[in-house]
Order: C-alpha cells, then structure tokens, then sequence
C-alpha cells in the first residue's frame, strides 16, 4: 500500500537521469546501473514531478489532459510514483 | 517497450539520443596505433561554444553523451564541460586512458562529473607490453593504481583494449588482469586505420592466430563466467537484434560526434563532415543537412547489402564508417570484414576487397 500523501513532492534522484523521447520517458539509474522505460502516462507524470508540482496537482493535469476520472488517475500516479520511488529512479523532496 | 525497442525507434525516427564528444587531440600518452588524425587543424571549440552546443543538445533530447579525445581530461576546461554536461542531465561516460586520474582527480570527476562509467584503455596484461604500445614506461603500473583507487571511491569502470600482434599472446592473462580489478573488459579485435586513411597502424594488427586465440579465451571466458555454452547460432541472434529497423546502425540516425573544431560526423568512425558548429548550431544541422540525410539512406543501403550476402555478411560485423576511413566508398567491403565473412564459411558470393 502507498504511504505517498497528496502533498508530497518528489524530484529525479541525484543519481538518475531522465529524458522524454517522444511519447515515452527514460531513466537511467547510474548506481544500478539500469534503465526503466515509462510509457507516455508515465513520461508525463514524471515531467510534473519535475516541474515541483504535488501528486493533487499531478492528478488534476492527468485528469485533464487524458480525460479520465480522478480515482483511475490517482491509482496510476500512486502506483508509478511508488514503483520509480523503490526503483530509485525519484525521490521525495 | 524494452530499452531495446526505444533504440530501434530512435533509429527509425531520426531521434537524436546519443553524441560523442572529442574534446581534445591532446594526449599524455603516445600509442602507436591511436586512430586519431593528428595533422588536422582548424579553429577550437571554446567554452562559451561548447556551453551552447550542450544546452542545444539537451533540448533535442539527448540522453547519451561521452567524453573522449586524444585525452579528454587534456582539455583546459574539462571539468567546466563535464560539470555543465551533468547539470543538465546527461547520462556520461568517459573514455579515457586512465593515466591522470590519481585519487584527487578521480575524486573530482566522481564529485563533479557524476559519470555513468569511466572507460579506460589497457594495452595488454604486463607492463611490458601496455609500455610498449602507449610508449610511456609506467604507464601500466599507474594505470592499475587508478584503476584500484576509482574502483575504492565508487567510480564504475570498464576497461577497452584493442587486440594487436603485441598484446595475443597473452589475452587471457589480460582477461585474469580486468577480474582481478573486478572491472569488465572489452576487447576491439580490430586495428583501425588511422582517421585519414593512414593505414600504417595496421602494422600491429593482430595475425590469424591471434584472432582464433582472442575467440577462444573469449568464449572459455564467457563459460566459466554464465555457464552457457555459445550462441549455436550467431546470425539467428543478429537478425533478432536488427529487427524491427530497415537500417543497419544508428549513425547520424540516433547518434552523432563532433570533433575539437566544430565538425559534425554521423559517428566517431564515419569521418565525413554533416556540418560544421563554428556555421551552424547542432540543431539546425540536425534538422537540415543534406548529408546527414545521405549518410542515414547510405545505412539502409548497407542493410541491403549485407543481408544480400547471406549470415557471412550478418556475421561480418561491417562498419560504414571503417568502410569509408579505408577506401572513400561506405558501402565497400574492407579486409578485417572481409575476413569474417571468410571466418564464417558462409561466403557465397565473390567480393571485391578494397
């Protein structure tokens, strides 16, 4: 079960480096020494967290911009955020 | 989508992922068989250009960026490159022969640079012979020393070596040497002409044997290592790899290298200028060369071309770049290609061999 709240904020690791490449995200977690693709959902999410917003404000723009309900959108942000934060690929900040 | 299936995409799609830099020609070592062309000349690069061509780089999307030379750390404002490289998020590898970084500097490079994998070059498994080809004596005691200290700091290292008539003899000891410093290991089985065509580096290629003697500790190697037994069937493997792309490889498809003085090349062996940055920024060479768009329709044709010839043309691992470095013509079959397809007894049609 995610302990994320909605206010948390999160940032890419130190350690990881991220690019969007076209309609998919690409972290390359230097310390592993692995790579995670997320697909374009996941890109995007990443790209807010990266603009300092929260998983509410997340949630809203997933809402928006892929017209789905706020329940769907805050069970993917939730479960992403929670896999690239056991993956090292974010951080809380 | 596998990693692999965004690499392809990027060569379909003409998406810029990866660039090598050559920051300098400079070097503190003095290898006989270096394939760098040291006669060429031109204006410099400077901080301010490369500050520039870094931001430009960054919103194209780049994700790969290396860091070689000549010696890289040669260059006066390395570490001013490197640090602005990482701050915008470049994944960065160096490539380098190791011999300056002490522990200070490997601490600087760790702290500031934060690379993905510092690569350095080994010439061979005693000092004798990594001496004889980098022509500093020394060299290869130092060379140990830093390896040990970046290892004991946190840097990850891989090692590089070129298989040469010298170093044959003893491969398998070079193998026992990269273990034992707990770095892996690659070995280019190929000496390369020098970047002008200069062919006299050949003079230290590795003899027949010497090859069969590489592919067998190589594979004895690679058993005691995963306990599997060879690919029983390496062109089936290759044509997995090459599927899903009508291309033969990523050169000025998904990567790119640019020289100390500004020049632009679809890949660090393809050595024909797509532009220049002292005219044009990499993005508008990105988007609007003509050669580029050559060189990009140059590895469909070679696709073409090897699959016409068969799993020996598979197996040939043939590269345009070194097709073009050896005769002007990308799309020529070279000796050491040429051998591999002999090696893999599949050869069905007569070659011309430049």
């Amino acid at each position: 079960m995610s302990t994320e709240t909605s206010t948390q904020h999160y940032r890419v690791d130190p350690h990881a480096r991220f690019r969007v490449m076209d309609d998919e995200g690409i972290f390359v977690l230097q310390d592993a020494g692995e790579v995670l693709v997320v697909n374009e959902v996941g890109a995007f999410i990443v790209e807010q967290l990266k603009a300092e917003h929260s998983l509410d404000e997340v949630i809203t723009s997933i809402t928006e911009r892929y017209a789905v309900d706020a329940e769907r959108a805050r069970l993917d942000a939730s479960s992403l955020v929670a896999e690239l934060l056991r993956a090292g690929a974010i951080t809380r900040s | 989508m596998s990693y692999s299936d965004t690499v392809k995409r990027t060569w379909n799609d003409n998406r810029l992922m990866s660039v090598l830099l050559e920051l300098t020609y400079a070097c503190n070592l003095d290898c006989t068989f270096c394939y760098n062309d040291l006669s060429l000349g031109g204006k410099r690069l400077s901080l301010a250009q490369y500050r520039e061509l870094l931001h430009d780089l960054a919103s194209l999307g780049v994700l790969n960026l290396s860091l070689t030379g000549g010696e890289p750390l040669a260059h006066p404002h390395f570490f001013e490159i490197a640090g602005h490289a990482r701050d915008l998020g470049f994944v960065i590898r160096l490539k380098t022969n190791g011999h300056a970084i002490k522990e200070a500097v490997a601490r600087r490079i760790r702290d500031e640079v934060d690379p993905f994998l510092v690569e350095v070059s080994i010439h061979g498994a005693t000092a004798d012979t990594h001496d004889r080809q980098t022509r500093v004596p020394g060299s290869f005691t130092r060379l140990l020393a830093n390896i040990r200290t970046m290892n004991s700091i946190g840097l990850r290292v891989k090692a590089n070596s070129v298989l040469t008539r010298w170093n044959e003899h003893e491969v398998e000891e070079l193998l026992a040497v990269c273990d034992d410093l707990d770095v892996a290991l690659q070995i280019d089985p190929e000496v390369k002409p020098r970047d002008n065509g200069d062919r006299s580096t050949l003079a230290v290629e590795a003899s027949l044997e010497g090859q069969a003697r590489y592919r067998r500790a190589l594979e004895a190697h690679s058993k005691r290592d995963v306990g599997v037994t060879k690919d029983p069937s390496p062109a089936a493997a290759r044509r997995t790899n090459m599927a899903g792309t009508d291309k033969h490889c990523g050169a000025g498809s998904n990567n790119i290298a640019i020289d100390p003085y500004g020049s632009v090349l679809p890949c660090v062996q393809w050595r024909v200028s797509i532009g220049n940055l002292h005219e044009r920024r990499v993005t508008e060479i990105w988007a609007g060369s003509g050669m580029l768009r050559e060189v990009r329709e140059t590895t469909k044709a070679a696709r073409r071309k090897l699959e016409g010839l068969g799993d020996a043309g598979l197996l040939s691992n043939f590269c345009p770049g070194a097709a073009h470095t050896y005769s002007g013509d990308p799309l020529a079959i070279y000796p050491p290609a040429a051998q591999r397809m002999a090696a893999s007894g599949r050869t069905r049609v007569r070659l011309t061999v430049v």
